[in-house]
């Protein structure tokens, strides 16, 4: 932003009208992500009345409070904050409405710490609607459980960076179990959820029924996986970053989920079945979106039963494999053709030792903008508005550079004409071309399209 | 097309569904029926409606927001998606407080959900981060508390 102002002496206080403010501070208010943050909307309280009046009044902007034990650099010791007043203050401008709650620990030395961020958390976690706990492996869960009062409209539970799985699964019973409004849980640890740790939860009635979202980011047995599925008749979304060992088919029974739109599955190393078997115990009738990252050894059988037995209306489609074909690839586009958003990421997770093949060159670009003059329309994906590629997985050649420009101009020429989108994101570009200057010069026309109105991110 | 006149006076002839953004101009186009009849802009100057057509152009295809565009996207994949403008809208709201103002202004007054959105977004980012006297200075606010009042204004920020 230019630093040139000509703003008169109270002119915004005196013309932008108080609900303008308030979304202001309603955007600025979402935007803080640590715990000194939250204060930050009490300092803007300070800058004139006439701000502190429309914060004052807007509980919605008190409603999300952060407890932690956190380092006070630089005498390094260690502090509790919010300080009792400011929390009070917090309570009483939030007035009735329910809690964004999040209580970080960096480390936990001092037990007197840990019994006042107990106390303080118990008065804000008990009109909670979205908890964030991150707790370190020496806090004292617990003790924690012992003295803290879940909410009873709790509706989302995000558990991060502990790597102790009963730990996990002890604060997600906890917190989850007397709410009826809970339908979201949220797991991000470096250790593994197995089949027992699912069954541990089971046995104490957790209420895996009201689940609609599931984000798992931690190591889960194709098992566990599997027998969670069973759990969840009511999911609509989940993402698993992770899945590891060995689906035994025999042992597993296929599973109907007549609600959910949006699986995405990431494979660890550890993942000795492809992505693509899981699809052979899962029926999906309402599923719209489907990313499988990290996948190997396709098996076009598998899909096809996938699609006949679950009939899905595929609009959303991540699809990030090594060993695929360019042939193969489009073989797959052919049988979803109601894609309206193609990603081919290049990132499966975890590090891998050598360059992968690429899937993006001239044969795929020639079939994307191949056109069928009876239909008007394109062949492959007609429907397709958004395509978002890694720069990676691009054929290095001059040839298929000029096809994939050729195929993104056609799209977005064809799709303008009828009055349709096509957009391109291209990711990781300046990451490695200044390698390969003579090959991105041959890219170089698509983002000179932006100039006549074309939809276009690179970077 | 449309026919509006800015409060200076300036003439723009404007395609009908850029025209429509503005829900402000919609109703009138809906209460006036078909007709040739200019539409005057009272509250916005041709400086400024120069950048709010701007926007409307660029914008003038995008989709409604929808869950399913974000596909598989991470709850900060979709924070993301929702706080951070374009590269385009950031050059677009790389002007001086005065005119991000007037577009607010227009905005507000034209009935722009999107375009006072960004620019309320814009102006958020701007105060991110910075002292009470720091928001005072870029924004010419006084301040004006009584002394009662400076006096709690005290006792919270040595409470925080």
């Amino acid at each position: 932003m230019a630093e040139t102002s000509t703003l008169s002496s109270n002119r915004v206080i005196r013309e932008v009208p108080p609900d303008v403010w308030l979304d202001v501070f309603s955007h600025f208010s979402l935007s803080f992500e640590s715990y000194r943050k939250p204060t930050d909307i009490l300092h803007l309280s300070h800058v004139c009345s006439s701000w502190r009046g429309i914060i004052h009044n807007a509980p919605e902007l008190w409603t999300r409070i952060d407890i932690g034990i956190v380092f006070s650099v630089p005498s390094v010791d260690l502090v509790v904050r919010p300080r009792e007043e400011l929390l009070s203050l917090f309570l009483r401008n939030s007035r009735e409405l329910p809690l964004t709650v999040s209580l970080e620990a960096t480390a936990v030395y001092i037990p007197d710490d840990v019994t006042k961020v107990c106390r303080l958390f118990s008065q804000v976690a008990k009109r909670a609607r979205y908890v964030a706990l991150s707790l370190p492996y020496r806090f004292p869960i617990q003790e924690f459980i012992t003295d803290v009062e879940a909410s009873p409209v709790l509706e989302s539970l995000y558990i991060l960076n502990n790597p102790d799985p009963n730990a996990i699964m002890r604060l997600a019973l906890k917190f989850c179990t007397p709410s009826l409004s809970f339908h979201s849980l949220r797991l991000q640890s470096p250790s593994k959820l197995s089949l027992e740790s699912i069954g541990f939860l089971e046995t104490h009635h957790f209420p895996f029924k009201q689940l609609t979202t599931l984000d798992i980011f931690m190591g889960i047995d194709v098992a566990g996986f599997c027998h969670l599925m069973s759990l969840v008749p009511l999911l609509t979304t989940v993402k698993v970053n992770g899945l590891v060992g060995e689906i035994n088919a025999g042992a597993v029974e296929a599973v109907e989920l007549l609600h959910l739109r949006r699986l995405a599955l990431e494979a660890s190393e550890l993942l000795a079945t492809p992505l693509n078997r899981l699809l052979e115990f899962i029926i999906l009738p309402s599923l719209t979106t489907l990313f499988l990252v990290g996948d190997r050894n396709w098996s076009s059988k598998v899909f096809q039963t996938f699609l006949h037995r679950s009939t899905p209306r595929i609009e959303h489609f991540g699809h990030d494999s090594e060993d695929t074909t360019e042939n193969e690839m489009i073989e797959r586009l052919k049988l979803l053709p109601f894609i309206r958003t193609l990603d081919l990421p290049a990132d499966a997770g975890y590090n891998r030792q050598y360059e992968r093949e690429p899937q993006v060159g001239s044969i795929f670009c020639d079939s994307l903008q191949e056109w069928d003059t009876a239909s008007q329309r394109f062949v492959i994906c007609p429907e397709l508005e958004t395509l978002r590629v890694d720069y990676k997985i691009l054929s290095k050649t001059s040839l298929s550079m000029t096809a994939f420009a050729d195929m993104v101009e056609e799209r977005w020429h064809r799709s303008r004409a009828a009055g349709k989108n096509f957009r391109l994101e291209m990711n990781n570009v300046y990451d490695i071309g200044g390698r390969q200057p003579k090959l991105l010069a041959k890219l170089r026309r698509i983002p000179s399209l932006k100039k006549v109105g074309y939809n276009v991110t690179i970077g | 097309m449309v026919i509006l006149i800015t409060s200076d006076n300036v003439k723009y002839v404007v395609e009908k569904d850029v025209a429509e953004l503005s829900v402000l101009v919609k109703n009138m186009l809906e209460d006036i029926g078909p007709s040739d009849e200019p539409i005057p802009l009272h509250n916005v100057t041709s400086t400024v409606f120069n950048k709010v057509l701007e926007y409307c152009i660029y914008h003038r295809n995008d989709p409604p927001p929808s869950d399913d565009d974000e596909g598989c996207a991470s709850p900060l994949h979709k924070y993301l998606a929702s706080h951070i403008c374009s590269e385009w809208d950031q050059r677009f709201f790389d002007v001086d407080q005065a005119l991000l103002f007037d577009i607010i202004l227009a905005a507000n007054y034209l009935d722009i959900k999107t375009l006072l959105d960004d620019a309320c977004k814009a102006v958020a980012h701007l105060i991110q981060g910075k002292s009470t006297e720091e928001i005072r200075g870029i924004f010419n606010i006084v301040n004006d508390f009584t002394p009662e009042e400076e006096a709690r204004v005290k006792k919270e920020n040595v409470s925080s």
